[in-house]
């Protein structure tokens, strides 16, 4: 059931991606929510299944994007890989992980993206690609994170509140 | 008639009385009746001005208390005729949208349309990309161009039963073979990543210049001729290049894009197989 209302968050946070966040540009850049919803939901649950949630997540993007399904997949489970293995590290300082995984997941997917447009013979300018829209989305993703991350965790402890006491 | 001295006295006083009254009703009293009453009136103005003030200090809590509930009556009256505007605002941008694309339709009557909604963007920034709320049920096919009551909008690049996506023009990997006119000089259409477009191949030969409008011109048979896509903002040309470039201002508001028409009776042709393979033809 916790793994239901994760995957319903995420198509939630699509939803909302897909309808304003991706409205709301800074400079060429948008917000990832559907990234901040994924790790919010992985560094608050700390389950091993968090390889799942990447996985509809990154199956989901894919579906809506004009990108290769297989791209968002690949990105997302990197960076619950990543999350997992931080966890392990350094999840004793939670707002470190949490400011840490964005910032580094916000490389990551725009990254994939970048490098996967420029393979396929996209002509894009790295250094503008850069500039306009892997820098710009990081910094909303960094400003967007810590409200998503209260949000979800007000979220699953109405669901389970029991839960999360014991 | 036997007259005592206390019915003189009364009958002088009605005497009196009646004498007043009657120079009282002929206006000869006026100046006597003013300088009389002045300072009556002035004592009289000065309490009830003190009274009504002293009233007004005792029944103030109640009059603003009742005040505050009329005015927050007031404030929720206003706080939905403002909602009823902007809903009535929405609908009149809603119909302006509707009648220019029916204006469109009927300006090009060789041109069969379709209507649908924008319902989302691509979630990756890279991508200039739209989803439609119509699809194969409706008729749509991969290809199909996509105009708005202003000019071509892009063209659909996958689609489901009930959706579309839509590859808008300004998509970086977006190139179209458009004519520019006057001039009537080819050229390539480019999209970028900052929703910027822009033209390439301009012959060196062309007298173009900004304000010249930039049409497709149908050659590769992705997207039928003669569509407006926008005028010439710049026109850069290098004696040491082999083409002029320019970069064009689009009709097309794309920041606002939220009805489009498809043209459903245009079939993109595929001539990829006609095309040798080092060809730089897009």
């Amino acid at each position: 059931m916790r793994n239901l209302l994760g995957f319903f968050l995420l198509a939630i946070a699509l939803i909302f991606q897909t309808t304003i966040i991706g409205r709301i540009t800074l400079l060429q850049g948008t917000a990832d929510l559907v990234l901040l919803v994924l790790l919010a939901w992985i560094l608050r649950e700390r389950r091993e299944a968090d390889w799942q949630a990447a996985l509809i997540a990154g199956l989901m993007v894919g579906l809506a994007s004009a990108l290769p399904i297989w791209l968002p997949i690949v990105g997302y489970l990197l960076i619950a890989g990543l999350a997992h293995m931080f966890q392990g590290q350094v999840w004793q300082v939670p707002w470190l992980t949490l400011f840490t995984l964005t910032f580094i997941g916000s490389i990551i997917i725009r990254g994939l993206s970048l490098f996967y447009l420029t393979v396929i013979g996209t002509p894009l300018d790295f250094g503008e690609a850069f500039n306009l829209v892997i820098l710009p989305t990081t910094i909303l993703n960094l400003f967007l994170t810590l409200p998503v991350f209260g949000l979800i965790g007000e979220i699953t402890n109405w669901f389970y509140p029991i839960e999360e006491e014991s | 008639m036997n007259f005592s001295p206390r019915s003189w006295q009364n009958l002088t006083v009605v005497l009196i009385v009646i004498g007043v009254l009657a120079l009282a009703l002929g206006g000869y009293l006026t100046p006597l009746s003013g300088t009389v009453l002045e300072p009556i009136l002035t004592v009289q103005n000065w309490i009830s001005t003190r009274f009504i003030a002293f009233q007004d200090f005792f029944n103030a809590p109640q009059d603003l208390a009742i005040l505050r509930q009329r005015n927050s009556e007031l404030e929720a009256e206003l706080a939905n005729l403002q909602t009823e505007i902007i809903g009535l605002q929405q609908q009149v941008a809603e119909i302006d949208i509707l009648s220019g694309l029916v204006d469109f339709s009927r300006a090009q009557p060789e041109i069969e349309t379709k209507a649908a909604a924008v319902i989302a963007v691509d979630p990756s920034p890279f991508l200039k990309y739209v989803i439609i709320n119509s699809g194969s049920d409706d008729g749509l096919r991969r290809g199909m161009p996509i105009v708005t009551a202003q000019g071509l909008a892009g063209r659909i690049s996958a689609v489901t039963a009930t959706a579309a996506r839509v590859q808008l023009i300004t998509d970086p990997a977006a190139s179209i073979n458009v004519r520019i006119q006057p001039a009537e000089a080819d050229a390539v259409m480019l999209g970028s990543i900052t929703g910027e477009i822009s033209l390439d191949l301009i012959s060196q030969d062309a007298d173009v210049e900004p304000g010249d409008l930039v049409l497709t011109s149908g050659l590769g048979g992705n997207y039928p001729p003669n569509l407006l896509i926008g005028q010439l903002a710049s026109v850069r040309q290098e004696a040491t290049a082999l083409f002029q470039t320019a970069s064009v201002q689009p009709v097309v508001d794309f920041s606002r894009l939220e009805i489009v028409l498809i043209i459903i009776n245009f079939q993109p042709i595929d001539i990829e197989p006609l095309i040798p393979e080092d060809s730089p033809v897009p």
